[in-house]
Order: structure tokens, then C-alpha cells, then sequence
């Protein structure tokens, strides 16, 4: 095995996306193997099941670990394999390619830092292609890499590369996201992966491996302004201690802290406290971004699970109504009228849909501008709802933490997510895509 | 942010989450260091409190070793210890014919039924609707694969082609009825991670970890089908040093999961950890 990197940094989370069969599973166990990241007992597995199947060595078998994956081989869950090098530690995720399974495409793409986009030059952009790099837009993913795969296939063709090549520029362009490296590659032959290609002459530019060690890890929110979310309240001890997560800014004891939402006069309390356990810590005085807290208040002003805290200048926005770039998940579909549970850090609230628009076809990806009466499965759209109770929020393209929402139905038992999506500020509710 | 930092921190927001969602929830304690590094974590949590009974699926062939540190931990931490044994199956009565244990049977077998079966037992016996656990991905395939809330139907059985989406924190807080959810906050550690950890916090851990006379565990299950690997590491620095350099996997030393193909899946599917 590669020595691990040792720097405290976090590893990068990357997730491979890309229509079924362009080679996802194959150019991730191809990865794992020529950086000699795999156990021993891994590649005896390796060996074992690419046997089994009457397959010299299969890469792609590593990753599908379910029996009914391999039998079919195709990928239904999203895994996530640890794997270091001496310049950086990665988290790699394969993401399921099929329809069926966007939704566990989507858990994926939400935990990562970055995106590699899988396309073979054979079949070139496709159905899933598109959806992929459209769920890639809607979460702002800013770091993406393109692999165009199955060189081989076309003998390392350098003509047949740059049309696949022009393909995924213009479809970055359509859906305004930065521009991607693109590397041209041959997963199942290793080429283009971990070493240079001796057959893409040609090429000139860094393998995959090399684009990899360049991601950085999510970034931070601290200087920021202050929302801390309310997780709950705890009383095992004299004073309640409200817990929960700062998600952007930092707090000092002594500092004033506003409380949102407000109806009529204003929720002012002084931070007395940030209550720790543990061996490591002192005495904290100030708590930042990123950190799971416990705190003492000169007065608890009802504070609840769902309250969020600010400073007194930048506070959030606090809306009855919202405008929503959704991308919807459920098979039935979502239409004017319907009650919908929107979840934003621990608030959850009731909302109704009041109207839509600028949907994106699911299939045409076609933008229709008209009004229409419902957004169905895998399709997107602006949807304007209205919420009795108003959310404490920030538009996403300002504080992204608290401007993404994810959505339940009312009124159902076991109801799943079933859309997720990023709040638009009330000048921004126009197609940007 | 530090890399520790940012682990513990989602954990201790899992674990509040959890006791917000579950108030009848419990704790998987193995006495190994992954369910000490979640003492820890849920002490952070809870500000010094354990507020929910820790449980420990007891097989009967457990390390002495690990017997004794488990009565030193509840004498240390003061937590309510749930210890459940499948009697019946060891016994061979109830609707066993025979006593079930590594003396007659395979390791599968043993696995599931005092590991597995013994869990389904205790979770009626208590009504437990979530269980905390230690497991993490890096551990195996299938756990590769999970949620941190993950839903176990009736039969405490994981529908893995079919898991609830998790989009950034948001997790499954709801049953299905006569289910009941598993918290699995370590899900992001890695065994490096766990160890650095460990050393950061002072966690109190087995002996057993550390080398005597060339050899440690890095894994510990029952007596019977764990194995020891060769080690001179007698220091958390040293252990962290040696898991650089391993071409071996974790659980390369627990039987029940290489006895065949598959085997953690068929486990892990019909409720195992
Ligand atoms: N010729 C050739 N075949 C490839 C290459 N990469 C993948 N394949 C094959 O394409 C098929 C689909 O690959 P797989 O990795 O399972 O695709 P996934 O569905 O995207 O995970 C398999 O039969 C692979 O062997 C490549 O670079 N060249």
C-alpha cells in the first residue's frame, strides 16, 4: 500500500458520475489497484470473484460488493473506498448510473467535495450524462474533472477525444459551470489513470490520479456571519444547555446573540458559556464554523430545537414565502397545492406550493417558461411556496449551508425526501441555468 | 477546520439527533475501540451524561481480558449496562435441539445466532427504537454502502437495495412499524482516524490492542475465531505507524467474514452489524 498521506487535512470526498456502462466501477477498482491501495485480502477477493465470474481480473468487481450487483453488474448504492497516495487522502464514491437510483446518486453527490464525470467516447453524451451534470449545477459542485473513457475502443483516437471533448465544454457552458479538465482515458487498460498513456502520445496533460492530488476539501464558512442552529435543549444540570451546530461565523462568551424566527419584539440573549467534555479541551471561550456546541444563555427566551442564532448586523432572512430551485425525486409527482414538510438544518415547516415554473424536461431537458401545473420525477424547476410559519434562511449563493432545503410530503407516515434544492433570492428567481 | 475536528463534530450531531428522534434508544457497547471512542463521543454530546443504557451482546466467548475491562468501565463511567446472552441457543433448549457454540458449529452459524439473534431478543425485551452503533465503511464493503440513520424493518432485516436518501444532514427519523433504527455515527472514521483519536483523547482501551510477545489484535471478536497479527507496536504512535505500512485488512483476523463469498452481506443483510 501507497504510505498514507499523514497531514491532518481532511481527505477529499470524490464522486464518480456517469451513465451506466461508461466504466464508473471499472476506472475506480483500476485506480485502486495501480496506486497499490488495495489489502491483500482485497486482491484475493479481487482475484476470487473475476474467477468466479470466468474474467481474467475485473476492477469494476471490486467496487460491487452486493451479490446482485455483480451478478448484473451494475452498480445500486453509493460506496465509498479510503484511499491515500503520498500527496493527498481521498474518499472515492461510485454513484449508481441507472435512473432508478438517482436518489442515491444524490445522497452522494451531497456528501462530496468534487465530481469526476465518466463519458465513453463510444456512446459520447447521454441521458444520464446531462442529468448528472445538471444535479452537479443545481449544488454548485465547483471542482469537477471529466474522464472521456474507452480510448481503446476507438484506437486512442485523438479526433474521436476532441468531439466527445466539445460536447461536455458546451453542455459545462449550457448549465454555467466553470470548465472542467477533461483527460482522455482507457480505465479497464489503466491508461490515463494512474500512469501517463505511451498510447495518447498525443495527450500531454495529468493523468486522473494527478488532477486528484490538485481538489481541495470543503471549504469553511468562518468568516461568515453568525448562524448557529438549535439542536435541542438539554437539563441535566442547573442551567438548560442549548446545544447544536455553528454553521457559519464564530461566537464569543459575553457577545450578544439574536434568536430567529421573531414575531414582535426582538430575542436578545448574552452567550454566558460554551459548556465542553473531554480531556482535550479547556475552557473555550469562542466557538466557530464547523463546530458541534453546548451553551449557557443569560436567558432562554423559550428557545426551541429549529431556533437560529445571529449577531445583530447580518442576520438571515426570516420568509413566509420562498422560491425554490427544485430537482424532484419521487415518482408521483409534485403539483400547485400540495403540502410539502421543508426541513433546513432542525427547522421543519409546513409549506404549500403556490405556483411554478421554468421546469426542465427530465427527458428533453427542454426549458418551458410557461407556468405549469406539476414537476414530475427526476424533472427541475422554480417552485414558489408559501409557508404559514416563515423559515429562518439565507439564499444560497450567499451562506449555501442555509440556503439548500430538502422536502418530505405532509401528512404521510414514513414519508422519505424526496426533493432537494437551493433557495433563490427574490432577484435571482429567474432561470440562471 | 482539523480533520479529527470535523469527525466529531458530525458525530456529536448524529448522536443529538438521534436522542431527539429516539427517545427509547440504546447503545452497542463491544468493549473494542470503536465503542470506546462512541463513549467518548457521546459524552461530548451530552455534556458528561450517558443518558441511555449501554448494551453489550455477550456470546459467552469473549476474551477474559475484555471481561475484565468491561466491569472496570461500569465501575469508571457509571452507565446503565444492558448484558444480553441468547440463553436458549447456548443452552439448546427453547426451540433449539442442541447448544449452539464454535465447539459444534461454523462461525456463520455462531455469528448469527448468538450475535444476531441474541440482538433481535434484547431489542423486544426492551423496545428499543434505535440502536447506536460503532461500525464504520472502511471496515467492509457492504458497510461502505450505509447511512448513518438506517432503517431495520420487523424482522430487523436492512433493505440495502432499497435505502432511505440521506442529503447533507438529513437523516430518516421516522420507524417503520415494529422496526427500529440504527445510529451508526463513526460511519466516516477510518481505523487511523480512530487511533489518532484515541491518542488525542486519552480513551481508556483493552491491553489487548497492544503487542506482548510479537503479536496484537487489531480487531477483537470471540475468542475462538480471532487471531492476533504479528506486531512489535506496544504504542498508540506505534499502532498508527504500523497501519501506514499494513497490506492487510482490519478484520483479516475475525473468521465468520471470510468463510465464503458474500458472507458479511447475507450477515449484515438479515440484521447483523
Ligand atoms: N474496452 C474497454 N472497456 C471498458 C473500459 N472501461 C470499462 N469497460 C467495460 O465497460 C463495461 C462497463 O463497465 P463498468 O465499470 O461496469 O461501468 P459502470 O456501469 O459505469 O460502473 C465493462 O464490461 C467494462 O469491462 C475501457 O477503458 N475500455
Amino acid at each position: 500500500m501507497v504510505s498514507s498521506s499523514l497531514s491532518a487535512a481532511s481527505p477529499v470526498r470524490v464522486i464518480t458520475l456517469g451513465h451506466v456502462d461508461h466504466g464508473k466501477s471499472t476506472l475506480l477498482g483500476r485506480l485502486l489497484y495501480d496506486a497499490h491501495a488495495l489489502s491483500k485480502e482485497q486482491l484475493l477477493a479481487l482475484e476470487k470473484a473475476s474467477m468466479a465470474e470466468g474474467k481474467e481480473l475485473e476492477p469494476a468487481f471490486l467496487l460491487d460488493a452486493f451479490l446482485e450487483e455483480q451478478a448484473e453488474n451494475i452498480t445500486i448504492d453509493t460506496t465509498s473506498i479510503p484511499f491515500a497516495t503520498i500527496n493527498g487522502s481521498f474518499i472515492m464514491m461510485d454513484a449508481p448510473g441507472h435512473k432508478e437510483f438517482l436518489k442515491n446518486m444524490l445522497t452522494g453527490v451531497c456528501a462530496a467535495d468534487a465530481a469526476i464525470v465518466l463519458v465513453s467516447v463510444i456512446d459520447g453524451l447521454q441521458d444520464q450524462t446531462r442529468r448528472h451534470v445538471q444535479v452537479l449545477s443545481l449544488l454548485g459542485m465547483q471542482q469537477v474533472i471529466v474522464v472521456i473513457n474507452k480510448l481503446d475502443r476507438v484506437a486512442y483516437s485523438k479526433q474521436a477525444f476532441e468531439q466527445v471533448a466539445a460536447s461536455m465544454q458546451e453542455l459545462f457552458n449550457e448549465f454555467r459551470l466553470p470548465q472542467p479538465r477533461i483527460i482522455p482515458a482507457a480505465a479497464l487498460l489503466g491508461e490515463n489513470v494512474v500512469s501517463p498513456s505511451a498510447q495518447m502520445p498525443w495527450y500531454e496533460g495529468p493523468t486522473l490520479l494527478q488532477c486528484l492530488e490538485l481538489l481541495t476539501a470543503a471549504p469553511s464558512f468562518e468568516q461568515g456571519p453568525l448562524r448557529f442552529v438549535v439542536q435541542d435543549i438539554y437539563r441535566f444540570y442547573k442551567d438548560p444547555l442549548i446545544v447544536g451546530r455553528v454553521e457559519s461565523g464564530s461566537l464569543t462568551i459575553g457577545e450578544e446573540l439574536v434568536f430567529w424566527p421573531q414575531a414582535g419584539e426582538v430575542r436578545k440573549s448574552r452567550l454566558q458559556s460554551i459548556e465542553q467534555w473531554g480531556a482535550s479541551s479547556l475552557k473555550a471561550t469562542k466557538a466557530t464554523a464547523g463546530q458541534s456546541i453546548a451553551i449557557t444563555l443569560s436567558d432562554c427566551l423559550g428557545i426551541q430545537r429549529g431556533d437560529v442564532a445571529s449577531s445583530a448586523v447580518d442576520p438571515p432572512m426570516q420568509s413566509h414565502d420562498l422560491c425554490i430551485r427544485l430537482f424532484w425525486l419521487d415518482s408521483g409527482s409534485l403539483s400547485v397545492g400540495h403540502e410539502m414538510i421543508l426541513q433546513l438544518g432542525t427547522q421543519r415547516l409546513l409549506a404549500r406550493v403556490s405556483s411554478m415554473e421554468h421546469v426542465v424536461d427530465a427527458t428533453t431537458m427542454n426549458v418551458n417558461t410557461e407556468c405549469v401545473p406539476s414537476l414530475k420525477q427526476h424533472e427541475l424547476g422554480d417552485v414558489k411556496f408559501y409557508l404559514e410559519h416563515p423559515l429562518v434562511c439565507d439564499s444560497y449563493h450567499k451562506l449555501p449551508l442555509m440556503g439548500r432545503v430538502v422536502m418530505r410530503r405532509a401528512h404521510t407516515a414514513l414519508s422519505r425526501l424526496v426533493g432537494a434544492g437551493i433557495i433563490l433570492a427574490t432577484n435571482e428567481a429567474v432561470m440562471i441555468l | 477546520m482539523e480533520h479529527l475536528d470535523r469527525l466529531e463534530s458530525t458525530s456529536i450531531y448524529l448522536l443529538r439527533e438521534a436522542y431527539y428522534g429516539f427517545p427509547k434508544m440504546g447503545m452497542l457497547w463491544s468493549m473494542g475501540k470503536d465503542s470506546n471512542v462512541l463513549l467518548a463521543l457521546v459524552q461530548k454530546a451530552f455534556v458528561g451524561q450517558i443518558p441511555f443504557p449501554i448494551i453489550h451482546i455477550d456470546t459467552t466467548y469473549e476474551f477474559p481480558e475484555m471481561m475484565a475491562f468491561r466491569s472496570w468501565a461500569q465501575e469508571h463511567y457509571g452507565f446503565t449496562l444492558i448484558i444480553h446472552i441468547n440463553e436458549d441457543a447456548r443452552l439448546g433448549r427453547g426451540a433449539y435441539c442442541s447448544p449452539i457454540g464454535y465447539e459444534t458449529h461454523d462461525p456463520l452459524t455462531v455469528t448469527h445466532e448468538l450475535k444476531t439473534v441474541a440482538l433481535a431478543q434484547c431489542l423486544r425485551e426492551h423496545g428499543f427504537e434505535a440502536l447506536i452503533t460503532g461500525i464504520r465503511r472502511d471496515e467492509d464493503a457492504t458497510r461502505a454502502k450505509e447511512r448513518y440513520f438506517s432503517p431495520r424493518d420487523a424482522h430487523g432485516a436492512w433493505d440495502y437495495q432499497d435505502q432511505p436518501p440521506e442529503l447533507w444532514d438529513h437523516v430518516m427519523m421516522e420507524n417503520q412499524p415494529g422496526g427500529h433504527m440504527r445510529i451508526q455515527p463513526l460511519l466516516d472514521w477510518s481505523e487511523r482516524d480512530i487511533w489518532r483519536y484515541i491518542e488525542r483523547e486519552g480513551i481508556p482501551i483493552p491491553q489487548m490492542y497492544f503487542a506482548r510477545d510479537g503479536k496484537r489484535y487489531r480487531s477483537l471478536g470471540c475468542s475462538p475465531i480471532t487471531r492476533p497479527i504479528e506486531s512489535e507496536a506496544t504504542t498508540i504512535a506505534e499502532i498508527i505507524e504500523e497501519l501506514v505500512h499494513t497490506q492487510h485488512s482490519e478484520r483479516a483476523g475475525r473468521a465468520q467474514d471470510h468463510q465464503e463469498r458474500y458472507a458479511m452481506q447475507k450477515l449484515r443483510a438479515k440484521g447483523f452489524l
